[in-house]
């Protein structure tokens, strides 16, 4: 039985690009090939990763917060999506951090680390700071278009794709970040 | 006045030269030792122990303290026994805007071969200059006086006594003083070091907290779940076939402590690390991403139980290595809360962790029976709920616990100590801008209340700018910039050592020693703790901070004299003489 059309996976990337293998040599082509196998994973990451998991698994406890120690999901759902982060980074021999951003429902404007894979990924997030005004790239991805952004270094490269739930709205967004320099920095 | 000697229970101004207001005590029976002291410079001690005073040099124009440092003879006994003494430099720093004292303390030696930029310090020349003497007392040494004196260049020479006491201390302190810390600080603070240099480094500093009879704690794996390089064997293999790969390393690195070999020599007794993180967490040994799993479940105590045979064939077995979940929600990586639970569902986590260390046991079985693995909890939220709990209660083999918790949670404390678990407390340290004494109180604190012990402060280790600017945290700091790529102790850490000694001495009075303390605070037995409040037993989801915030913490200690803890000591040693 053929795929339905309607449960296809968007193709972001060129067609046939490897998730692993050696990357050019020159500088330009390297980048362009990282930046083709991240949009490529995060195809096969909206395959993984549940985006029903990602509406819910933050407990509504969590936006009264009494005290820091008053944030909190749904252990199995929270389990799921961060197992389908896992995953997703071990994918690509890219040195990848995944995280998953929701809107904060309080602060128009702001998105908020909802659960990070391995790392947080480093382009954007902080130690303990996980609200941000939203980047373009990101605010992109909310609206349903993959979305990338290169920070003003150089050094980092992210990709936000959109995370659908069963009823197909934007409910969250994934990002894939990889530095250029394909170091892994120090997990946080 | 060029050169004076001062007790160990004050500190004095590197501006001026005197003594710091609040450390003047208050009461007359601490007025009269410090009235005594200045007529005759003597210290007791106890065999184990160490003696220690200040020596205060204030020359007639500004200068470097290197050309201030005193000689300090050997002290000598009545049968040719010598005793050496170890003399530090006594580092300035601000507290405040206006005030200045002393905190850190730098080896006189290193201090004087340091270059004279590092040298000058925040204050650059001066005319009074603070030194910290210390003379350890072997267990072996014979009780008796002791004679020795301090010569500086220009002064006459003064004669300082010591009595060593015919009383040995116990070789671990009754009371754990716990140096929390994170790794990887030390590598952060000593930037650009070899491997092997760097493992030099961290031992120094382990070295120097058991040197103080503390112990320093350091966490080897971050939020995440990541292990701190070299804190963890490498793995081989997956699922079933998951395995220690090379124990080599690990060993070379860290088996000195264990064995108590890198403690050779030291004044805080010779003898193993008595605690130890392991690198176990919820993303090490096993996947997190197959938690859930038997694989995991399997990874986890497989690998769990070969360090328990490994410890045990390396007999490593004085070591208490810790199993300690420090997780928490709200850095997005964990959906529980291993560190400060307090909603009721994460209690489930306790549950299932503490059947994988069992079935670890189980597997080691008698080959690795003998390996001292604690469950370790760290709470203030759930306290009053979980220590009582018949389900919850019985898990954890160590308690951490709020300071606040530990006060107004009386019958949870109690019920903790009646199963055998260690119950420590966290919080309730002060910095250098407290009495020096202040670090006495919450020792004898602890062990009035019948405490295990304590950790003063979440983070024990500053980096060098902290310096000169007396972190209230830090009670290690880097010696760096004096070229010494080693730890550097503190006046507080002199200070825990010293309670340690006293809370030592009025455990060896048991009842006779309670009776003390509380004569000499004006308290009854209750006054000791706070009386439960009623949002104790509340949902801890309920709880929030201001109810903390609010809530009185009794302390009969914090209502004396600051200096009452030497006054506690000198009726302490002279109970202990009397027998």
């Amino acid at each position: 039985m053929p795929v339905l059309a309607n449960r296809r996976y968007p193709q972001w990337a060129p067609p046939g690009t490897p998730l692993i293998g050696p990357l050019p040599e020159e500088e330009q082509a390297r980048r362009e090939a990282m930046l083709a196998r991240l949009l490529e994973l995060a195809r096969v990451a909206l395959a993984v990763v549940d985006g029903e998991a990602a509406r819910d698994c933050l407990r509504p406890t969590s936006r009264v917060a009494i005290s820091p120690d008053d944030y909190e999901y749904d252990a199995d759902l929270c389990n799921g999506l961060r197992r389908g982060l896992l995953r997703v980074e071990r994918l690509s021999d890219l040195e990848v951090q995944t995280g998953v951003w929701r809107l904060r429902p309080d602060q128009p404007g702001v998105a908020d680390l909802l659960l990070a894979g391995k790392g947080y990924p480093r382009q954007f997030v902080r130690w303990n700071e996980y609200a941000i005004p939203m980047p373009p790239a990101m605010h992109q991805a909310f609206q349903g278009e993959p979305g990338v952004a290169v920070s003003q270094d150089g050094r980092w490269l992210s990709v936000f794709a959109p995370l659908p739930d069963s009823l197909d709205d934007i409910v969250a967004v994934l990002e894939l970040c990889v530095s250029f320099r394909g170091e892994l920095p120090p997990v946080l | 006045m060029p050169l004076r000697i001062l007790s160990d229970r004050v500190r004095t101004s590197p501006e001026t030269g005197e003594v710091i207001p609040r450390d003047r005590p208050t009461s007359e029976a601490a007025r009269a030792l410090e009235a005594r002291f200045a007529e005759q410079p003597a210290v007791r001690v106890a065999r184990g122990g160490v003696a220690s005073f200040q020596v205060i040099v204030s020359r007639e124009r500004p200068g470097d303290g290197a050309e201030a440092v005193p000689r300090v003879s050997g002290f000598r006994g009545a049968g040719g026994a010598l005793l050496e003494a170890r003399v530090c430099y006594q580092w300035p720093c601000r507290i405040g805007e206006q005030e200045w004292t002393y905190e850190v303390l730098v080896p006189e030696e290193v201090y004087r071969s340091a270059l004279a930029e590092a040298r000058g310090g925040p204050l650059g020349p001066r005319r009074h200059h603070g030194f910290w003497v210390d003379v350890p007392v072997p267990r072996d040494a014979e009780p008796g006086s002791y004679q020795g004196q301090v010569e500086v260049a220009g002064a006459d020479p003064a004669t300082v006594r010591l009595e060593v006491l015919p009383i040995e201390l116990p070789l671990t302190p009754r009371i754990t003083v716990d140096l929390n810390s994170y790794a990887d600080h030390i590598a952060a603070h000593h930037p650009g070091l070899s491997q092997g240099e760097l493992v030099a480094c961290e031992t120094s500093y382990y070295r120097e907290a058991h040197d103080h009879r503390a112990v320093l704690h350091y966490l080897p794996y971050g939020h995440a779940g990541e292990v701190a390089d070299g804190y963890a064997p490498p793995l081989a293999g997956r699922g079933r076939h998951l395995r220690v790969a090379d124990w080599a390393e690990y060993d070379q690195r860290f088996g000195p402590l264990f064995d108590g070999s890198a403690m050779a020599g030291s004044p805080g007794g010779e003898r193993p690390i008595p605690h130890w993180y392991l690198p176990v967490n919820l993303d090490w040994p096993a996947d997190y991403a197959y938690f859930g799993t038997r694989g995991y479940d399997h990874e986890f105590a497989q690998v769990l139980a070969e360090f328990r045979c490994h410890i045990q064939e390396k007999r490593w077995t004085q070591t208490n290595f810790e199993v300690f979940l420090n997780h928490k929600k709200r850095y997005r990586y964990f959906p529980y809360d291993g560190d400060e639970r307090k909603h009721q569902a994460d209690r489930e986590i306790f549950r299932h962790f503490r059947s994988l260390v069992d079935r670890a046991a189980a597997i080691a079985g008698a080959a690795g029976a003998q390996a001292r693995i604690l469950f370790r909890t760290d709470i203030s939220w759930s306290f009053a709920h979980d220590a009582r709990d018949d389900q919850i209660g019985p898990l954890f083999d160590l308690w951490v616990i709020g300071l606040g918790n530990f006060t107004w949670s009386r019958a949870g404390v109690e019920v903790i100590l009646a199963r055998n678990q260690l119950a420590w407390w966290y919080g309730g340290g002060s910095g250098p801008d407290a009495p020096t004494m202040d670090s006495d109180r919450v020792a004898l604190l602890c062990w009035r209340r019948g405490g295990d012990g304590f950790m003063p402060h979440w983070l024990c280790m500053a980096g060098d700018e902290a310096l000169d600017r007396a972190e209230p945290l830090s009670l290690l700091y880097p010696g760096r910039r004096f070229g010494y790529e080693r730890a550097l102790g503190s006046i507080r850490l002199r200070r825990y050592r010293i309670a340690t000694e006293t809370t030592d001495m009025l455990e060896m009075l048991g009842e006779r020693g309670r009776r003390l303390v509380d004569e000499l605070t004006g308290a009854t037995d209750d006054d000791w703790w706070t009386p439960t409040p009623a949002w104790a037993l509340w949902p801890p989801e309920t709880m929030d901070n201001d109810m903390y915030g609010l809530q009185p913490l009794a302390d009969p200690l914090s209502r004396c004299d600051p200096q009452t803890p030497a006054v506690i000591r000198e009726r302490a040693v002279e109970a202990l003489l009397a027998g």
